[in-house]
């Protein structure tokens, strides 16, 4: 067997390589989201700390707001069906169990429901029903990058951005904004601005790691992900997730759809001009 | 740090004390053998995630992409935590995940395209502006040379050069033979030396990422 012997370092590669080691860390990833995600993918898992404090009106806002907003948000004729199903399952399915950690009771529900009620049918934006035409579309777009560029403390577990999120956030206006994002991503999704989708997809996961909406936006991020890069491993994983999280998710129709699409594209490759 | 007073099963794994207290990770491990799986999944995700993200830029996965990555390898991790032995450094464990993650991510031909305009300041912190930039200009040199070194090489240059892990250390993360970590090192060096003077030749230092 061979012994193992020091290696002598090369100068002029430790030079090269000096600004590449000097990088103290490199990430402007929203660790409470991507741990949001895990947990959701590996149901042993806990919830993120800072998703626990807001956890109490999480499982609340669940089930009151995912009948109401996302009827808007999914604006297509197979929305509203399954969304008063889908959420916060009482009795935790197997998949799910990590999703629904927080407090079950559903005592509370009330509260959010009836700030929530009102506002929530009326401005769905107009352009939100095309969902599955941009994912279909396999575009390239030079976005990315430069949209999770805003400085952001990774370490810390809840790191509101200081215009936009107020220091203790009320349940309604949580709800609000959890909304508004959602409209945001979901009409640029359908305009076809990716980075328009991301920004306000990444602002979601970073206020509202574990929020009411964040099965929409989890399926979001996988309409993203389709539209961007076409289907591939990545996407893959992103959709078994949220599959798996969303078992009776509308939007798994969507997505189906659109792996069915993007799948019979993946030979040809051929880049389709979107204009 | 707390320390949780649970005992896991038959026999405490042998952790090295310098694992537990390498200055690198400014923090220290506590033993994993008296976490639980999932307590000793979380310090590993809350120490080694900017590692995890760093070493997939290295390793060609793109900004944008990172996290999706990312998430794969933990979940990667978590399933094989129970396997890791302590013998070696926990990164270099980790990083054996990484590279099969970002391989088989980069191996799609729609992955390759590199993303020469990302922007790589995210961990550029200190400093006016300019001086952001330039670190992120040279920062993105850097990546622009790796992307040069076929991705066999690559990780062992990655390993040795960036992160400092020994040769048994890089044999038994990429499961290699000793012998072709010394030789894939030497054949990488060089093969990133060329790549850095061809690309500032061809190049200043601010153009080499419009390529």
């Amino acid at each position: 067997m061979t012994e193992e012997r020091p290696i002598p370092s090369d100068p002029e590669v430790e030079a090269i390589l000096g600004p590449e080691r000097a990088i103290p860390r490199a990430t402007d990833v929203d660790r409470a989201a991507l741990w949001g995600r895990l947990a959701v993918q590996i149901p042993a898992l806990e919830l993120p700390p800072s998703a626990s404090s807001s956890s109490s009106s999480l499982a609340i806002a669940k089930a009151a707001v995912v009948k109401v907003g996302l009827a808007a948000f999914v604006g297509g004729a197979t929305a509203g069906v399954a969304f008063d199903r889908l959420v916060l399952r009482e009795a935790p399915p197997p998949v799910t169990a990590a999703v629904s950690i927080p407090a079950p009771e559903p005592v509370p529900a009330v509260v959010l429901a009836s700030p929530l009620a009102p506002t929530a049918q009326a401005p769905s934006p107009p352009s939100s029903p095309s969902f599955a035409s941009p994912a279909a579309e396999v575009r390239v777009a030079p976005a990315r990058a430069h949209v999770a560029a805003p400085a952001e403390s990774p370490s810390g577990a809840a790191d509101p951005t200081p215009a936009a999120a107020p220091p203790t956030p009320s349940p309604p206006s949580t709800l609000a904004e959890e909304r508004e994002l959602i409209d945001v991503a979901a009409a640029a999704l359908g305009a076809g601005q990716l980075e328009a989708v991301h920004s306000a997809l990444t602002r979601h996961h970073r206020r509202f790691p574990t929020g009411a909406l964040s099965e929409e936006r989890e399926g979001l991020w996988v309409l993203l992900a389709i539209a961007s890069d076409g289907w591939g491993p990545a996407v893959e994983a992103q959709y078994t997730t949220f599959a798996r999280a969303f078992p009776q998710s509308p939007l798994l129709l969507r997505l189906q759809a659109a792996r069915a699409r993007a799948l019979k594209k993946v030979p040809t490759d051929s880049p389709t001009s979107p204009q | 740090m707390e320390e949780p007073a649970g005992e896991r099963g038959a026999e405490p794994r042998r952790v090295r004390e310098d694992l537990l207290t390498d200055p690198d990770r400014r923090t220290q491990y506590r033993p994993v053998e008296v976490l639980s799986r999932s307590d000793r999944f979380r310090v590993i995700f809350e120490e080694e995630l900017d590692y995890v993200c760093r070493s997939l830029r290295r390793l060609g996965v793109r900004p944008s992409e990172v996290e999706d990555v990312a998430q794969e390898v933990f979940v990667r991790v978590f399933g094989k935590l129970d396997t890791y032995d302590g013998v070696h450094s926990l990164r270099s464990w980790i990083f054996g995940f990484a590279h099969k993650v970002a391989a088989n991510h980069t191996r799609l031909a729609r992955f390759r395209h590199e993303d020469l305009g990302a922007d790589e300041t995210a961990g550029v912190e200190h400093g006016t502006p300019e001086a952001r930039a330039i670190a992120a200009e040279a920062r993105k040199l850097v990546l622009h040379c790796l992307e040069q070194v076929p991705q066999p090489r690559r990780s062992v240059l990655i390993m040795h050069d960036l992160d400092g892990a020994t040769a048994s250390e890089i044999a038994a993360s990429l499961e290699l033979p000793l012998n072709t970590v010394y030789s894939r090192l030497r054949t990488a060096r060089g093969e990133f030396r060329d790549a850095h003077r061809r690309l500032t030749a061809r190049h200043s230092p601010s153009e080499a990422g419009g390529v």
